[in-house]
């Protein structure tokens, strides 16, 4: 039902909210014209609306909602030359002008109010006799001229896209500037108080049905139908109106096309009223029943109007839109490379063109990232909805000892500095030692203090060069790794996690410093010093029936199979894996968490090593795993 | 583009403020008998000259100030009722006047100011003979008053208990008319009587701040319309002025027009009159022959200005 057909309503506004579908500016301008006994057009109304936020302001100035009556007020007075002069009345109905503002609650919901000034004018001519040597009478016009604000209240409901309902006051709040009762009070226009409720549904995209109702009796009903054209849509509707102050039932019927496109409308209506309107109108029913609506009443004549309106919108149109938005990682600030091919969240976009658009997916956590962190872009067609993954990258000065709840900001656009819409959600920021319990994540803590872990490792290596010097080539590997663990773990403590989970991991250097640590720490440690050194290491993941698992570490002694004999006569001390070359050699499995010494950590790590992974099928069985640092 | 539409959106605008706006047409209304609140009223002023004292003579109780000498022949007979804050008094009235449209009287100026009467024989109503009295007038002549007699009209009066002449007025019946000329055929007919008339006036505000007002009521009747004589007694003296003649609807109200009350100045006058005049009016014949009858009830009423 166009807004035109609205105003014509008793309640002159429909709904207080109806400024919510705007984005930005919006300009409206409708003309008319009346068929009286002579055809009369007048600017009808001039509106400027804009939206800020989830506000819409509305300020409109209507000239053309006026209502003349003109009549012979029953007083005549008679000329000396006995010829008899009447006196007339005139009165003026106006809405002025008025504002409104509304607020967009959610998608579905919005609330807001309008405010209109309307002027009443009563002109009566009247005779002032005048007594001096000779009595005369002095005709003159006398004009009362009475004000009122009024103020309605609404609320627009939409559960879904095709239905909607509203709920508005009709002459809530109802001001005065006259309260004396005056000759003219009862010709004002009536304000009885009332409530409107509106529905619309679309069953097709194309057929739409509208329903008004006035707890005063009156009601209006239409059906609209749109066609699609390809740079905007025309609509045809037609609306029957019953009023209860007019005949016939239904007074009148009032038929609109329009076409609208992106930044313009234009709408032609009519009304087009059913009662006789050749017999005379009467004073005594004016006076008895008066007026309650400026535009429509039983007095309103055919008119036809012509609405244009242009949304002037400078920000731009929203092309895709986010549904929904899923955390599917914690964020572990240790984790640094995890989330630059790992999303921490996954959303639904959908495209809400006609054609493929591409678009731009960016984020913010806040007290994280100190810049929007743009994730690659995806392509949508038309009206389609994709996943899209929003990445991040970890700050290095990140270094907060807490967990906290941050919010992320999801934006999409699909040009440049401009966002089509965004989404805010809550996330969990880990502290900066906290760890998943997954063992390939604590590649990330190795990776940490390397180039304090290098100095760190040749200073040892360097204090036993004379004894690395005497060493036959091959076998520098094997001894570098004994060297570094026999200094490194001498004075080490091994200390359990204080709540006993393995959500915290030391970084290397902080092992070193407190001297301790749990299987996790000293594994990190150990693998972190052997690869600053070139020695490649790879994790052994323990993985537990129930409980806490385990780890140690296994690393590459670049001796072949047919030199293992220097290191050990015990075949079973050591494991054949594969380099990177392809080529077999020799590594041995390290309990880290016995600190007594290499040659017991190397005992105590390959019994381990086999019993669970070898005797017991554990790498057969994905109950043992070993994850290469490198 | 943008622009562009913002450009073409105040031209429009513009286009339309300058050359597209008309006045609406105006709904006309018409008065009907339900209305209420308009009181539809013929209003006519009678005293031209408030300081002149032809009209003081002249007063509307007894309804022989309708200026007889501008009539062609006339009869008139009178019920009337006069009332004040003490008392009411009635009496009736019958007067006949037969002028001779061949000997006008004239002023200084050429004006016609009334015509001589005739005698044409005896005249009788409901069967008592009429009185001879002078038809006295004044009227300016220049500067001067000018007191002439215009001739004999007949008379029949009856005061308080039918004195003088047992002549009464009765309501809603007739009275009958006989004239025998000295030569000739006697003539005679009825004259229909209204229903009696009675009035009430309401007073609201007060005269000092303008905001008098003024609720005349009266027994209605389904004649067509009555007439209320508006008028005032000059202070200090017995002098009164019709000011107003108003014409309305014989409905049982009429609130006046407020201006006509509160602009008499009244520092010179300190009494309202009002007489409430039901009428039957007859013409009889035409030309110089032409003869206007008029039976009528008459309720005046004084009151002291609030």
């Amino acid at each position: 039902m166009n807004k035109t057909a609205n105003t014509l309503l008793n309640s002159i506004e429909s709904n207080p909210s109806n400024y919510s579908n705007l984005k930005d500016w919006g300009i409206e301008l409708t003309y008319g014209g009346e068929f009286a006994n002579s055809t009369t057009s007048n600017l009808y109304l001039l509106s400027l609306s804009k939206r800020i936020g989830h506000s819409n302001f509305s300020l409109r100035y209507t000239p053309g909602y006026q209502k003349d009556f003109i009549f012979n007020s029953g007083e005549s007075i008679i000329l000396n030359d006995s010829s008899t002069q009447t006196l007339s009345s005139k009165f003026i109905y106006k809405e002025i002008f008025g504002f409104g503002y509304s607020y967009q609650i959610t998608d579905k919901l919005s609330f807001g109010f309008t405010t209109r000034l309307f002027n009443q004018e009563f002109n009566n001519e009247v005779v002032e006799p005048v007594f001096s040597d000779s009595l005369f009478f002095n005709l003159k016009t006398e004009t009362e001229k009475i004000n009122f604000w009024k103020t309605d209240f609404g609320i627009n409901f939409s559960p879904v896209e095709n239905i909607s309902f509203s709920v508005a006051s009709i002459n809530l709040i109802d001001v005065s500037s006259k309260t004396d009762i005056t000759s003219n009070s009862a010709y004002e226009i009536r304000r009885p108080k009332g409530v409107l409720i509106g529905a619309y549904i679309s069953p097709i995209k194309q057929i739409s049905f509208n329903f008004l109702y006035e707890t005063t009796q009156s009601f209006m009903a239409g059906i609209e139908g749109t066609f699609d054209l390809p740079n905007g849509s025309i609509g045809l509707s037609v609306t029957a109106m019953h009023d209860k102050y007019q005949s016939p039932y239904i007074a009148g019927m009032l038929p609109a096309i329009s076409y609208q496109s992106k930044v313009f409308g234009i709408t032609l209506s009519g009304v087009k009223y059913f009662r006789d309107k050749n017999t005379t109108q009467s004073f005594s029913v004016f006076e008895n029943e008066g007026i309650r609506n400026i535009l429509n009443n039983r007095y309103s004549f055919d008119k036809v109007t012509l609405t244009i309106t242009f949304r002037l919108n400078t920000i731009t149109e929203e092309k895709a839109k986010i549904l929904s938005i899923e955390i599917v990682q914690e964020i572990f600030p240790a984790f640094e490379d995890n989330y630059l091919d790992k999303p921490f969240a996954l959303g639904r976009v959908v495209n809400k063109t006609d054609k493929r658009i591409r678009i731009k997916p960016s984020s913010k956590i806040i007290g994280f990232n100190r810049d929007i962190i743009y994730s690659p872009s995806v392509s949508i067609t038309a009206y389609d909805t994709v996943e899209v993954p929003f990445y991040t990258i970890v700050p290095d000065t990140y270094s907060n000892k807490q967990n906290k709840v941050s919010y992320a900001d999801f934006y999409i656009s699909t040009r440049n500095n401009e966002t089509d819409d965004k989404l805010q959600k809550p996330i969990l920021i880990n502290k900066i030692n906290a760890w998943d319990g997954k063992v390939f994540h604590l590649k990330e803590f190795i990776k940490k203090d390397q180039n304090y872990l290098m100095k760190y490792a040749k200073e040892i290596l360097s204090e036993n060069k004379s004894k690395l010097d005497t060493i036959v080539y091959f076998l520098t590997t094997f001894y570098k790794a004994k060297i570094l663990f026999n200094n490194l773990f001498k004075k080490f403590v091994y200390v359990a996690d204080p709540n006993a989970t393995s959500d915290f991991v030391q970084f290397p250097k902080q092992t070193i410093n407190l001297k301790g640590g749990d299987c996790d720490d000293l594994s990190v440690l150990y693998s972190a010093v052997l690869e600053s050194v070139g020695i490649q290491t790879a994790l052994i993941d323990y993985k537990p029936e129930k409980g806490l698992g385990h780890v140690n570490l296994l690393f590459n002694t670049e001796l072949s199979p047919r030199r293992a004999k220097w290191i050990t006569d015990n075949d079973s001390k050591y494991f054949i894996r594969k380099n990177s070359n392809g080529k077999d050699q020799v590594w041995i499995a390290i309990e880290t968490t016995s600190l007594t010494g290499f040659m017991k950590a190397w005992e105590l790590g390959i019994e381990k090593f086999n019993n669970e992974a070898i005797n017991k099928l554990g790498l057969a069985k994905g109950k043992v795993e070993i994850v290469d640092v490198q | 583009m943008k622009k562009l539409f913002i450009n073409i959106t105040l031209l429009i605008i513009l286009g339309f403020f300058f050359y597209g706006c008309d006045s609406p047409a105006p709904t006309e209304l018409v008065i009907d008998p339900n209305t209420i609140t308009e009181d539809q009223v013929d209003v006519e002023i009678i005293t031209k000259d408030t300081r002149d004292e032809f009209y003081s003579n002249g007063f509307d109780s007894t309804g022989v100030a309708h200026r007889l000498h501008k009539f062609g022949s006339v009869i008139i007979v009178t019920g009337t009722k006069i009332s004040d804050r003490k008392s009411t008094i009635k009496f009736s009235l019958a007067v006949a006047a037969f002028f001779d449209r061949s000997k006008p009287v004239n002023n200084m100026h050429g004006d016609i100011v009334g015509f001589h009467t005739v005698m044409p024989g005896v005249v009788k109503f409901n069967g008592i003979k009429a009185k001879i009295k002078p038809l006295n007038i004044k009227y300016r002549n220049g500067n001067t008053k000018v007191d002439t007699t215009l001739g004999p009209i007949y008379v029949v009066f009856s005061g308080r208990l039918n004195s003088v002449d047992p002549f009464g007025y009765n309501f809603l019946s007739n009275v009958r008319f006989q004239l025998i000329p000295a030569v000739g055929t006697a003539t005679s007919f009825s004259i229909p009587t209204p229903e009696e008339i009675t009035g009430k006036v309401t007073f609201n505000g007060h005269r000092a701040d303008k905001s008098l007002k003024a609720v005349l009521e009266w027994n209605k009747s389904s004649g067509q319309k009555i007439e209320i004589i508006l008028g005032a007694v000059v202070k200090g003296s017995n002098i009164s002025f019709p000011f107003y003649r108003l014409k309305t609807r014989d409905d049982g109200r009429l609130v006046v027009p407020s201006q006509l009350l509160n602009t008499i100045p009244f520092e010179r006058f300190d009494k309202i009159i009002f007489s409430f005049v039901r009428r039957f009016e007859f013409n009889n014949g035409s030309g110089s022959n032409r003869l206007k009858i008029l039976s009528q009830s008459i309720h005046t009423i004084i009151i002291d200005i609030p």
